[in-house]
């Protein structure tokens, strides 16, 4: 995998692995990515993205910069239009069961209780057995639903059920995850708990997690490492390094280096702070 | 749950439930009778509600009437059957295959829009007098509901779940049998419940044009020779049936389709519950222990 190799060493990719595990488990690699769907809409441009194992990296940018693009072409549910993508050191062609997928919507089966939802992963792979069912009341305990494995989704709250689907995503059991918003349909006060959870779980299980989000505060102190995108068409404007210490907290969001790096995202946005809320200026107030 | 049911039964409940029904029901029979005391309308062509009372009571009694409600149940729950099984045998492929759904589509619809009883004379000349032309009729007219309503089930199946399947690696048959089956249920049970309905009429239609049996023969029957209460009391026979139906009906979707309703989802939460806690118990009643690893590599 010498292709593997140059790309990691790119420029701007800031803080490009150098020898470790390019090979290992849990590594992303995607060079070159283009996609161009039917239409002719431009939704990726030559875009290279990387992850060493055990990184969090979070991508930011504005709606339709092709963010869920990316991670589906990732995740291979959808083809690429040029450039190759790498997971654990093998071509992403198709769907694998090595790469976890988890959506803006917690997209449970309303049927099935909290329980048999997260053992769906081992039931389709047909690994269902004791030790997963054991598995899955960890999980669920471990993202705060221990109490509630035999409800259904109808009587669970939104954000239970992103809990629900976040264990599901754990389920599955490897080491790259794929995160697209996976919060954004609950409250603020919701989501940060959610938010802490995620750090926490990630933390605890060293797997490698691509989290994409409109949000620059949680991108950043999340992460790794911050990708931020602009669109039209979809290609990276920044990557931003986040040396904060872990395990993080929220308290850091106060800390003026915190503040730094997330004026360098808004400037990568080039989002005039004035008005930040608004995407539809973001490619024509360039700084 | 057994307490609520027992709350939902008692006698002040029924009676705030069941007031509004039970005096409709009186102000429509107390203006029947006025119409007829005023002579608004003649005795012969619509008798006293009483009279109708008794003829059913005496209908119910008689030998022959049992044969004849058990011709019209059979016609309309076996043309039910058939038209159902049709339905779903062409939906399905339907619903996977966009050449299967452009190759059925529009004759679906044809024979939607064409009045399936202009078919019905037809069909008797074809199948007989018989049963087996009531079930047909009946049979055609259940088809279109199923049909429609199971493909609309399948095509709107959450497009992210179905990526969601893919992405675990689903095969195409595991999708269809865990995500595409059970997704469809609802819109599905929607259209069974008004086939059966319609299987009914199917039924009574097919007898009017030509039986030996059937509420519907009784009924042109009576009312050619003026016993309009016999009339009636037949009538009121046909509605009995077509809410047996609808009750098995309801009760077939509630139990299929429990996860939208609240009470059948509390039932099953605790059984499930329930039955996990037994089975911890059984295996020495200790706690499920951690695992030195969450994430199981396979
Ligand atoms: N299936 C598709 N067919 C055609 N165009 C598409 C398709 N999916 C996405 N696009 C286009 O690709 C571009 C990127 O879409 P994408 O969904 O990746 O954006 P995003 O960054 O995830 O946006 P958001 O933050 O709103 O979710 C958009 O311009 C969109 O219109
Ligand atoms: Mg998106």
């Amino acid at each position: 995998m010498q292709e593997d190799s140059r790309a990691l060493a790119k420029p701007g990719l800031g803080g490009g692995p150098s020898a470790v595990g390019e090979r290992g488990e849990g590594t992303i690699l995607a060079e070159n990515v283009t996609k161009e769907f039917e239409g002719g809409v431009r939704a990726l441009d030559d875009v290279d993205l990387s992850a060493r194992p055990g990184e969090f990296v979070s991508i930011v940018g504005p709606s339709g910069c092709g963010k869920s693009t990316m991670l589906r072409l990732i995740a291979g549910l959808i083809p690429l239009s040029g450039g190759t993508i790498t997971v654990n050191g093998r071509q992403v062609t198709e769907p694998r069961q090595d790469i976890a997928l988890m959506f803006q919507r917690p997209t449970l089966l309303p049927w099935q209780t909290a329980l048999q939802n997260v053992l769906l992963p081992p039931k389709l792979g047909k690994n269902l057995d004791q030790g997963a069912e054991r598995q899955a009341y960890e999980l669920l305990d471990l993202v705060g639903l221990s109490g509630f494995e035999h409800t259904y989704p109808r009587h669970l709250s939104g954000g239970m059920q992103q809990r629900v689907a976040l264990a599901r995503l754990l389920m599955v059991g490897v080491d790259v995850l794929l995160l697209d918003e996976p919060f954004a349909a609950v409250d603020q006060l919701t989501r940060e708990r959610l938010n802490l959870e995620l750090l926490r779980v990630h933390e605890r299980l060293s797997a490698t997690a691509l989290l994409v989000t409109h949000n620059i505060q949680e991108a950043t102190l999340l992460a790794d490492r911050v990708i931020v995108m602009t669109p039209r068409p979809g290609r990276i404007a920044d990557v931003i390094d986040v040396p904060l210490p872990r395990p993080r907290a929220p308290e850091m969001l106060a800390e003026p280096e915190f503040q730094e790096l997330v004026l360098r995202a808004y400037s990568g946005l080039q989002i005039p702070l004035v008005d930040e809320g608004d995407t539809r200026q973001a490619g024509v107030n360039g700084a | 749950m057994a307490r609520k049911v027992l709350h939902a039964l008692s006698p002040m409940r029924l009676a705030r439930r069941l007031w509004p029904p039970l005096l409709f029901l009186a102000i429509l029979v107390g203006l029947w009778e006025l119409a007829i005391e005023v002579d608004y309308v003649s005795e012969r062509i619509l008798p006293h509600p009483k009279d109708v009372a008794v003829s059913f009571w005496e209908l119910i009694r008689s030998d022959f009437v049992w044969d004849d409600i058990g011709a019209t149940l059979w016609e309309s729950v076996a043309g039910f059957v058939l038209g159902a099984a049709l339905g779903l045998a062409l939906a399905i492929p339907s619903g996977l295959s966009p050449v299967m759904r452009r190759m059925l589509g529009p004759y679906a619809v044809a024979l939607q829009v064409t009045p399936r009883i202009a078919i019905a004379p037809l069909i008797i000349a074809w199948a007989g007098f018989g049963y087996s032309s009531k079930i047909w009729i009946a049979a055609i007219i259940a088809f279109f509901p199923v049909y429609v309503n199971t493909l609309t089930g399948i095509l709107t199946v959450d497009e992210e779940a179905r990526e969601m399947f893919r992405s675990l690696g689903a095969s195409r048959w595991q999708t269809f049998q865990h995500l595409m089956v059970p997704g469809s249920l609802p819109v599905m049970f929607a259209g069974l419940k008004t086939a059966a309905g319609l299987s009914l009429v199917g039924a009574v239609v097919g007898e009017f044009i030509s039986a030996e049996r059937g509420l519907g023969v009784l009924v042109q029957q009576f009312a050619s020779q003026l016993a309009m209460a016999d009339a009636f009391a037949v009538i009121l026979m046909l509605m009995f049936l077509g809410l047996l139906l609808y009750g098995v009906m309801e009760w077939l979707e509630r139990t299929t389709v429990f996860w939208l309703h609240d009470d059948r989802l509390v039932a099953r939460s605790r059984r499930r519950a329930a039955r996990a806690e037994k089975k911890l118990a059984r295996n020495g009643g200790v706690p499920p222990k951690p695992r030195p690893t969450l994430v199981g590599r396979r």
